[in-house]
């Protein structure tokens, strides 16, 4: 069973395609990145897939469920771009807690369950010592990071990632990195939309890269059947990452023409 | 006449038990408002009852209920009209302002009432609280807190991150309209006291104030409570000693705490840098390396001229341990 199974996504935003007919797939424990230059759609299809823009055309199935009728979110932990989340003061500990309102009946106090639920969550990103800092007071790594823990609280099988290295510097990269590394090895399937691989890349097991709404490529990276994959693989036995960064970077480029 | 002879006015002690309720409502609802960005929100509904005090006037009715009535209506068309993308949060508010302040005098005049009537409805006045204003105001606020504490998991995730909020299942578009609602209802029970063109300030000003002294998002409600309940009391009986009206009075005494909570905490931060790094447990890297990404909006006012405010941030860790947030 698909754990994202979409075919056909059209979507329209302000009257424009924004999607013109994309088959997304993500199959258990995979991790998938969703690649391409600016305005390419890849934002647009990961919010599509999850309900969050209204689609003209096309089926999205989530677990099997069609998303229309599809309940068990607690299955989903999303992690948005950091600029949509209105922090306040709100700790990181707060923060992380409202990932466990899937599983939360109304007026009811946090459980034992939950307490743990959100211990192991910040355990995972390596925030226990700072759960109780205020969210605005954070560096963007460390917020990047509380909202992976907040995505991680409901204990999901899916995690779905909206350029998460974007703004970072390498040191918070590389931490995030590992992160991810850890939430690989523990059986998650992973959907990330990146604009570029960066240290990511050894990771994915599979590039869906767009181009003005369409799919172009969607396959493991290493084996693309063009010439500049062909090219940059010369590099990558000296240089594995900044090789197929380059591939990567190429494809997006020309996605972005 | 001392202050106790004027308390054993039954007025008198109605106008401060609605001051009372007004202080511990307004923040409340207030600290969502806040985190959702729609400072203004409390105001534009203010206009709007407006509107519905017009109609009472016109109607011969109870001013109280009918504004409370007419101002759910429009809160709940207006978010309404946002949620389906026929008005923007910015446009919406402006529709608020001006249509309801214009209906209300509008409906004054007809009824043969000037501004003049209309003034004690804007600015608060003590005498006016009626015995059967009371009952309501209690009854309502009750359902309003019980809403706002019991369901604040909910309405906060909402508040943080409607895009997540609905990919964690919740009902977004109705728990939005449960925001508004207790925002209408919460400006129309204070019109008496703080008045409607300034109840605006007390669900505002005091979270601003408790954001300065409250390390986290449940702490702010309790300290913006205590705070609002604390100007409203003292604001009452200030207005009732020096014959000022209630609702400025209690409005500056609100801004008069939130100067002083700002002060304090910009003192308290200068003169505590070194704490940082023992505060900080994690390896040093972070701190010394980053600074904060982007403060949050609601304290932009109080803090984006202390560049150094990370490091503050990061003393102030004591005082959110202070409170008992599970």
């Amino acid at each position: 069973m698909d754990i994202v199974n979409a075919t056909g996504l059209e979507v329209f935003l302000d009257g424009t395609p924004v999607l013109r007919g994309i088959d997304l797939a993500v199959h258990e424990s995979e991790t998938v990145a969703l690649l391409g230059g600016n305005g390419s759609g890849k934002t647009t299809t990961l919010r599509a897939v999850l309900g969050l823009v209204p689609r003209q055309a096309g089926d999205v199935s989530l677990f099997g469920t069609p998303l229309d009728s599809f309940h068990t979110w607690a299955r989903i932990g999303y992690v948005p771009q950091r600029g949509a989340v209105n922090v306040g003061n709100a700790t990181i500990w707060e923060l992380v807690a409202s990932g466990r309102l899937p599983h939360r009946r109304l007026f009811r106090p946090l459980t034992p369950t939950d307490n743990a639920a959100i211990d192991d969550a910040l355990a995972m990103v390596g925030l226990t010592d700072l759960a109780r800092q205020p969210m605005m007071h954070l560096s963007g790594g460390q917020r990047q990071r509380a909202l992976i823990a907040r995505a991680l609280a409901t204990r999901p099988d899916l995690i779905v990632l909206d350029e998460p290295l974007a703004g970072l510097d390498t040191a918070s990269q590389d931490e995030l990195t590992d992160v991810l590394e850890r939430l690989k090895s523990a059986g998650l399937a992973i959907l990330v939309v990146l604009h570029e691989l960066g240290p990511f890349q050894p990771m994915i097991d599979r590039g869906v890269v767009l181009r003005q709404g369409v799919v172009i490529h969607d396959g493991p990276l290493q084996s693309a059947d063009g010439a500049p994959a062909h090219e940059h693989t010369h590099h990558h036995d000296d240089h594995p990452t900044s090789g197929l960064n380059a591939w990567a970077a190429g494809l997006a480029r020309e996605a972005g023409r | 006449m001392t202050l106790a002879d004027l308390f054993s006015f039954g007025f008198m002690q109605r106008a401060l038990i609605a001051a009372l309720i007004s202080g511990l409502l307004c923040p409340a609802v207030g600290t969502y408002i806040v985190q959702r960005r729609l400072s203004l929100l409390g105001d534009g509904l203010g206009h709007v009852a407006i509107a519905g005090v017009g109609l009472a006037m016109l109607t011969g009715t109870a001013p109280l209920p009918v504004a409370i009535i007419v101002c759910l209506v429009g809160a709940l068309s207006i978010e309404l009209l946002r949620q389906l993308g026929h008005a923007t949060a910015d446009v919406g508010l402006a529709i608020l302002f001006y249509g309801g302040i214009s209906v209300g005098l509008l409906l004054a005049a007809l009824a043969g009432q000037g501004a003049g009537t209309l003034s004690q409805y804007l600015f608060g006045s003590l005498i006016t609280v009626t015995a059967g204003d009371i009952g309501l105001i209690v009854a309502l606020a009750a359902v309003v807190l019980v809403v706002g504490i019991g369901l604040s998991p909910q309405l906060f995730s909402v508040c943080v991150d409607e895009d997540y909020a609905r990919t964690q299942g919740l009902p977004v578009r109705l728990l939005n309209l449960v925001i508004v609602a207790m925002a209408a209802i919460t400006v129309t029970l204070s019109m008496r006291t703080v008045g409607l063109l300034l109840v605006s300030a007390l669900m505002v000003v005091p979270v601003a104030a408790a954001q300065n002294l409250a390390g986290s998002f449940r702490a702010t409600i309790g300290v913006a409570m205590v705070i609002g309940v604390a100007v409203g009391g003292g604001g009452t009986l200030i207005s009732a000693a020096a014959d000022t009206p209630s609702g400025p009075t209690i409005v500056v005494a609100a801004i008069v705490v939130f100067a002083l909570a700002a002060g304090g905490s910009a003192v308290h931060r200068r003169r505590h840098p070194k704490l940082v790094d023992a505060a900080e447990p994690a390896p040093g890297r972070h701190v010394v390396a980053e600074v904060p990404e982007q403060i949050g909006a609601a304290a932009v006012v109080l803090h984006d001229d202390h560049v150094d405010y990370l490091i503050g941030g990061h003393r102030h860790a004591p005082h959110g341990d202070h409170y008992d947030e599970h």
